[in-house]
């Protein structure tokens, strides 16, 4: 380990997901030197709802309505789940402090009473989560309320049926109206959420398209549209196509990838940027040793660049199968950076259920790393592989965040977790202490 | 039941009905029609629910029966000159290759070229090199090689125009309906009554003749009518592969065995098959042994088939009637079984079963033939002659289809909602019409039957959505109707790829469950 790095940081972070972005923050927050690789896309797919917890797998039919309640429960129900390992402390900071981080970046979230909140969803079915981004909190409103409301559609705009949810809700939610419009000045064929968003960033359009939807209200309390308003200049979009309607607006999430998820991420990309993390975007990592004081030597590539790091630690928030970070052959699961053990069922025969929707969940959705409450990973005999490595988000064992809705929950709150943890082993007090960097 | 009750059934009166719309029931079904007798079709699924939707769509050149059973191989070489005439629309001309490789049956290659020769069936011997050239993917392994004239079929299209042909000549068609029990008068049957699967709706048939061409379920059917036939079935399982890997059809040079056929299938390949005995024909699956089975096996052959992604696995059932004989079942499989059920008591009913799709249309001729006979009219077949008239609605079942559809479209309004299959609105919209106007049932699986939908790499993960909200914007749908058919569908792909999701296709069907649990929350409506 003679070589002189590129680049030495505390710790250095994989993955740019939610788990690997939030990690990043609390590392940079707590004064951090922090490198992240990543190379997919995953916040793009994000809904834009921070979800923490609503269904415990181990009584499926509940949806709880106190996710705080819920948490208590799983934790007896099921032990060894990366909730039960993270104090609720920590859970509400991680949630706080990235609440507080989006809205210095212009992107406004909000918890409703620490509960969790109703939005209706692009196939008319409700979503359940926890903090509610500014654009669809109106949506938690006119639902509660049963306010009339017209979806407004868009032409070419393959993924959102405004008469879709209008069918879908009516049942329970009278007053619905739905219209399919001409986005305006576009040529006929397909559109994409983005590029309608990226569209309405500007205020002309956004005049052009409220002229178009005025003639249709009548009498309705709120607007449903599909997520459009805005990516750069989103909370100036809503405010000012709700100005021009004169009745409240709302976004309604919709399948991926997502503009929502897309304002995630571009926040997350430019605040990070301005505190000082070291982004190595699209590198892979080659090769990884750890020396005799315990720090990893990394060494990454793209087509054209190497790099070189000296890390004090490393939060493994690689992901799963979408991600990467576990990978699996025919019958067996990887994680694919360390060859840390994976906790998973017996072989492929009993990955799945028979059925998609069974209430049960599926066996593989639980495989993972298993860490001990300070996210390091364990072997099968309970013992901590490396004392300064952390296993952040989807990565964990014994969690099926989809049935749960905690992916975003799990994903900060490990994350917070792990940098805690890391911040209280010795090698890094000391050089905070030295450099003086810290909060 | 109550006297009201029969009053109010809806009658229905025809000199035909047929049991069964697979590819031998609908045969048979426009066979008759051509002879102008009125046939009504009755089918507990839907088309081609039974092994007719799961099958290889290998049109056999008859040289895989050659040395095993001349007779079917004779067939199989007349039937599929006959159905490249008349049905060029649905068959894609691949050739064939038979190949061995090392450890194969040496005399078995030797008697090959033989047997072929004696039913005038092609069998060209190519040199290694060649087989090669032809199929880059082949085993370095092979020892012997010849070209045949196989092909490839699609079932779907085939029953389709079948049925589309029948219905405009004025035959009937019900979907999603079960025979209850027949109704027999001095050992005829003289009616049916039938309850429709969905809508729980009772009619009745008057019928002069009742064809069962129930396939594997025909003993059950037969039942209904008093009649035994003694039957075995025999399951097989199939795998998609995401891309297709050969060009032709690539068979194993050997006795029929497990996974020793690769049939193309527009962009894809379809590998298999096994022969499992079962007891019971009802809700087969692939199992996740067989799956591993059949591609240890196939990339023998081919050993890209080791490593390749596989998008879909299924299953279908042989049926198999009388007593098994000692060479297993395949050998006892292929030929077609025509009974007259007088001999057992039942003097209008007979039974057609067994047999290929590549046989499908001479098996409708003998059975249409017999009826004849009974109903004593002279109307010669007219099927070997006629082609299949190629109803428009009936091509996007067809690999290929849908792409050429969209490059040539002319409204600048039609968009895709699927990508990988090129399905557009436009396609969506004459389906949804064209099952409307024949009163059928309407859902999202019945679309994918009558097109390529979800049968992609992404297996409809992300247009069941498009298609969905497309519908509800067209006005197909209302209410809450789409959340039941979305499931169902999604469910009716999932079961297909159950037992092959293993390397990147796992996260395929994770980023569904993220959409489909973790965002629509759909496992909870
Ligand atoms: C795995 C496998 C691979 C094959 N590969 C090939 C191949 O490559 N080439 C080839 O030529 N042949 C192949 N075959 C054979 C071919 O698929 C069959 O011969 C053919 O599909 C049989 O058609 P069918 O209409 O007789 O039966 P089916 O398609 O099974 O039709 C019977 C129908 O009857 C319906 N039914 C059942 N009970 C009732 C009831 N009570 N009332 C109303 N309807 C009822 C069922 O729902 C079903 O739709 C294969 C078969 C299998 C199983």
């Amino acid at each position: 380990m003679t070589t002189t790095p590129d680049v030495a940081c505390d710790l250095f972070i994989i993955g740019e997901g939610l788990a690997g972005m939030s990690s990043a923050l609390f590392a940079v927050n707590r004064g951090l030197r922090v490198c992240q690789v990543g190379k997919s896309y995953p916040l793009g797919f994000h809904s834009g709802l921070l979800d923490l917890l609503c269904v415990n797998p181990a009584q499926a039919s509940s949806n709880a309505s106190d996710p705080w309640d819920a948490m208590d429960y799983l934790k007896k129900t099921n032990p060894k789940h990366p909730y039960a390992k993270i104090h609720k402390q920590t859970i509400r900071t991680a949630f706080h402090e990235v609440k507080t981080f989006l809205a210095a970046q212009g992107l406004f979230y909000e918890d409703l009473a620490e509960k969790n909140s109703d939005v209706a969803t692009s196939i008319g079915t409700l979503k359940r989560s926890y903090m509610i981004p500014l654009s669809m909190q109106a949506s938690v409103q006119a639902l509660k309320k049963k306010w009339p409301v017209l979806f407004v559609g868009v032409n070419g705009l393959r993924e959102f049926s405004a008469t879709q949810i209008k069918e879908t809700l009516s049942g329970t939610w009278p007053g619905l109206n739905a219209v399919t419009l001409d986005f305006p000045f576009s040529r006929p064929g397909e559109k994409t959420c983005e590029h309608l968003a990226r569209a309405l960033d500007s205020e002309k359009n956004r005049a052009l398209f409220a002229n178009i939807i005025r003639p249709h209200l009548n009498g309705e309390k709120a607007v449903g549209l599909p997520p459009i308003l805005g990516v750069h200049h989103s909370t100036e979009a809503l405010r000012d196509m709700e100005h021009k309607l004169g009745i409240p607006v709302f976004e309604i999430p919709c399948l991926p990838p997502s503009v929502p998820g897309l304002r995630l991420k571009e926040a997350f990309e430019q605040g990070l940027d301005k505190k000082g993390r070291v982004r190595l975007s699209n590198f892979k990592i080659d090769s990884l040793s750890r020396n005799n004081t315990g720090e990893f030597f990394i060494r990454l590539s793209t087509d054209c660049l190497t790099k070189t790091i000296l890390a004090k630690g490393i939060v493994l928030s690689s992901g799963r199968f979408m991600g990467k970070g576990l990978v699996a052959d025919r019958q067996k699961i990887k994680e694919a950076v360390f060859n840390f053990p994976v906790v998973q069922p017996e072989g492929r025969s009993t990955w799945f259920q028979k059925l998609f929707f069974d209430d049960q969940g599926h066996a593989i959705n639980k495989a993972g790393i298993e860490t001990d409450s300070f996210q390091r990973p364990i072997n099968d005999h309970g013992d901590i592989i490396f004392d300064n490595v952390f296993a952040a988000g989807s990565i964990l064992a014994h969690q099926d965040w989809a049935r749960e809705k905690s992916g975003s929950g799990i994903a900060m709150s490990s994350g917070l977790n792990a940098v805690n943890a890391f911040i209280q082993s010795h090698h890094v007090f000391q050089d905070i202490r030295k450099t003086g960097t810290g909060m | 039941m109550n006297i009201g009750d029969i009053t109010m059934r809806k009658k229905f009166k025809t000199q035909v009905l047929i049991v069964g719309g697979g590819v031998t029931g609908t045969s048979v079904l426009r066979d008759l029609t051509l002879r102008g007798i009125h046939c009504v079709l009755v089918e507990s699924k839907d088309m081609n629910a039974g092994a007719s939707g799961a099958n290889h769509g290998l049109l056999h050149s008859g040289a895989r029966y050659a040395v095993s059973d001349p007779e079917a191989a004779l067939e199989c070489r007349i039937e599929s000159e006959i159905l490249k005439q008349t049905l060029p629309q649905c068959i894609e001309n691949t050739g064939g290759l038979f190949v061995a490789v090392k450890g194969d049956d040496e005399n078995f290659i030797a008697d090959f070229p033989h047997y072929c020769s004696k039913a005038k069936i092609l069998a060209e011997k190519i040199s290694l090199d060649h087989a090669r050239e032809l199929e880059p993917y082949l085993s370095g392994d092979i020892i012997a090689a010849y070209r045949v004239n196989d092909a490839s079929i699609d079932p779907f299209g085939l029953s389709q125009q079948n049925i589309k042909n029948a219905t405009h000549a004025g035959a009937l068609v019900f979907y999603h309906s079960r025979i209850l029990s027949f109704g027999l008068v001095n050992g005829n049957i003289v009616s049916a009554s039938l309850e429709n699967n969905l809508t729980g709706e009772m009619f009745n048939i008057e019928t002069d003749m009742v064809v069962n061409a129930a396939g594997a379920w025909a003993a059950q059917v037969g039942h209904k009518a008093g009649v035994n036939i003694p039957m075995t079935y025999s399951k097989g399982t199939l795998l998609v592969t995401g891309q297709r890997i050969a060009h032709r059809v690539v068979n194993r040079l050997r006795p029929p065995g497990d996974a020793d056929i690769i049939v193309p299938g527009g962009t894809v390949s379809i590998l298999g098959t096994t022969s499992l005995r079962i007891s019971n024909p009802d809700d087969v699956c692939p199992t996740v042994p067989e799956t591993d089975m059949i591609i240890d096996e196939g990339s023998k052959l081919i050993p890209k088939l080791r490593t390749e992604r596989y998008i879909r696995a299924y299953a279908g059932v042989r049926p198999l009637v009388g007593k098994s004989g000692e060479n297993g079942d395949r050998v006892l499989s292929r030929g077609f079984s025509l009974i007259d059920h007088s001999l057992d008591g039942v003097g209008n009913f007979m039974t057609i079963t067994g047999g290929k799709l590549t046989t499908c249309r001479l098996m409708a001729e003998k059975t249409s033939d017999l009826v004849c006979v009974h109903l004593g009219i002279s109307q010669p077949c007219r099927t070997r002659d006629i082609p299949l008239e190629h109803a428009p609605e009936c091509r996007w079942t067809t690999p290929g289809a849908s792409p050429k559809h969209w490059f040539q479209k002319t409204d600048s309004h039609e968009v895709l909602l699927c990508e990988c299959e090129m399905i557009s609105t436009r396609i969506i919209d004459e389906l949804s019409q064209s099952m409307t106007d024949e009163g059928q049932p309407f859902s999202l699986v019945s679309l994918g039957l009558r097109s390529r939908l979800g049968k992609g790499p992404c297996q409809g993960a992300f247009c069941v959505f498009r298609v969905t909200a497309h519908l509800y914007t067209k006005k197909w749908l209302n209410r809450t109707m789409g959340l039941c058919h979305m499931k169902d569908f999604i469910q009716s792909r999932f079961k297909g790829i159950r037992t092959v999701i293993m390397g990147p296709t796992l996260a395929q069907i994770e980023l569904q469950e993220a959409v489909q649990c973790g965002l629509f929350n759909l496992e909870q409506n």
